[in-house]
């Protein structure tokens, strides 16, 4: 065997070696934490055997950065944008942030007992070498961490729009009603989807009255209240009628304290009389069987 | 770093809420600089109120200054801002203080700002009069180009 003189050569030389330490340690690590699916379960072999192949690539680059302290170098380039795309899949995946970092880490532990064997009775070069190894490694780790996190949050981004659309049902009650029933906490983005939503479901509906029951907003301040009145003013332009219902003891109290002025809305504590209101507002009303009047 | 202590002089005793009450999970001070912050606020007021024994109608009131608070901090400051939550004593009662900080704007005109349906952002007003409503105790400091404190108070009945 060629004298080996740095990291980048070994990897080269020894690559289909390295490979299979690598991909035995993965699959050690990530049998060990239980509760997590293994790695295994989650992606083929071969799948995996691929993209630890092309990273080992990538990686014997990055070992020949003379300058390894600066992860800008053009060395380090195939492994950051690898490593990303890696994270990226892995978050979408469901991978733990854990299996994800321990990917590239893993690489330390494979490497190490080659490295030992390469550059036996050189102990300086050995100890260089393996703090280049560690250096560059735990950089490229927080390259896929950072990589991970970003995906995650586009995913919760992603989950919070979708919950925003589950949130505001229009719903028709009756010919020319719609009742729109709000749960939870309205903020800015969600009270412009809730206008959207009610305009949308009046013209749909050709609805003269408009129910919005906020039993299920937890608290009412002067901004919520500002949404709600925005809401209702939005709603009479296109000629509907709103009936606000659900305003608890609490809030009702509370917003006297904040000398809030609701007396431009049309208000009804229990949603049961805001019904009973909308469909008076369209001639109709709810009587027992036989004696509708 | 933001949880340094207060130099905010009173005539009662404070304590760190969460040395006080066993709540670990609850830390004494919250950031506010997104939106989303402003309903982790009023959860972890809630949280704490109720600890302290407060009725439904009183944690209600509280909920309410601390969104308006936080409204203020994430609305009005560029930066954001900090609130504290302490569990105070006096004369045998116990109460809650919250105090907030923020190097935003200020308030050039404190007493026309106090006034309900005055807003410098198209709001209906009334929070920070409100806030004085729903609370005990209700003092404000500001100064233009440096920032505003707040500091309010409810004692459990």
């Amino acid at each position: 065997m060629a004298k080996l003189s740095t990291i980048a050569e070994l990897m080269k030389e020894k690559q289909v070696e390295i490979l299979d330490a690598w991909l035995e340690v993965i699959d050690r690590e990530s049998g060990i934490s239980s509760g997590m699916q293994r790695t295994d379960q989650l992606m083929s072999k071969e799948a995996l055997r691929v993209e630890v192949k092309s990273l080992a690539d990538a990686l014997t680059l990055a070992f020949s950065a003379e300058d390894y302290d600066n992860l800008d170098a053009p060395q380090f380039e195939p492994s950051i944008i690898l490593l990303r795309e890696i994270s990226v899949s892995r978050a979408r995946q469901g991978f733990t942030p854990s299996q994800t970092a321990m990917f590239a880490m893993s690489l330390k532990s494979a490497i190490l007992q080659f490295m030992q064997q390469a550059f036996q009775g050189d102990p300086i070069r050995l100890n260089n070498e393996t703090v280049k190894m560690n250096v560059i490694i735990d950089r490229l780790a927080m390259v896929t961490f950072e990589a991970y996190a970003l995906t995650r949050e586009e995913v919760i981004m992603e989950q919070s729009r979708s919950l925003l659309d589950l949130s505001t049902p229009v719903i028709k009650l009756w010919d020319g009603v719609v009742i729109l029933p709000l749960v939870g906490i309205i903020d800015t983005p969600r009270s412009q989807q809730i206008i959207a939503a009610l305009l949308k479901g009046i013209v749909d509906n050709q609805a003269q009255v408009a129910v919005l029951d906020v039993t299920g907003v937890p608290m009412m301040d002067t901004r919520v209240a500002q949404h709600l009145i925005n809401t209702v003013d939005a709603a009479r332009m296109l000629g509907a009628e709103v009936v606000l219902t659900g305003i608890s003891a609490d809030s009702a109290q509370t917003l006297v304290r904040l000398n809030v002025d609701l007396s431009s809305l049309r208000t009804s504590g229990l949603l049961k009389n805001g019904i009973k209101d909308a469909l008076h507002i369209m001639g109709m009303e709810i009587a027992p069987k036989g004696i509708a009047s | 770093m933001y949880c340094d202590k207060l130099s905010i002089c009173s005539d009662h005793e404070r304590f760190s809420c969460s040395n006080q009450i066993q709540t670990p999970s609850l830390p004494s001070c919250l950031p506010i600089y997104e939106e989303y912050h402003i309903h982790v606020a009023r959860r972890h007021v809630t949280a704490w109120t109720k600890l302290l024994g407060m009725s439904r109608l009183e944690s209600h009131y509280v909920a309410t200054a601390i969104s308006e608070l936080a409204n203020n901090l994430f609305f009005h400051s560029q930066s954001g801002g900090i609130i504290h939550f302490y569990h105070i004593k006096k004369n045998g009662k116990s109460g809650i203080e919250i105090i907030a900080h923020d190097k935003g704007p200020g308030i050039i005109n404190i007493e026309q700002a106090m006034q309900d349906g005055f807003s410098t952002n198209g709001g209906l007003g009334g929070g920070l009069g409100g806030m004085q409503r729903l609370m005990d105790e209700f003092e404000i400091t500001s100064e233009a180009g440096v920032g505003t404190d707040i500091v309010m108070r409810k004692w459990v009945t």
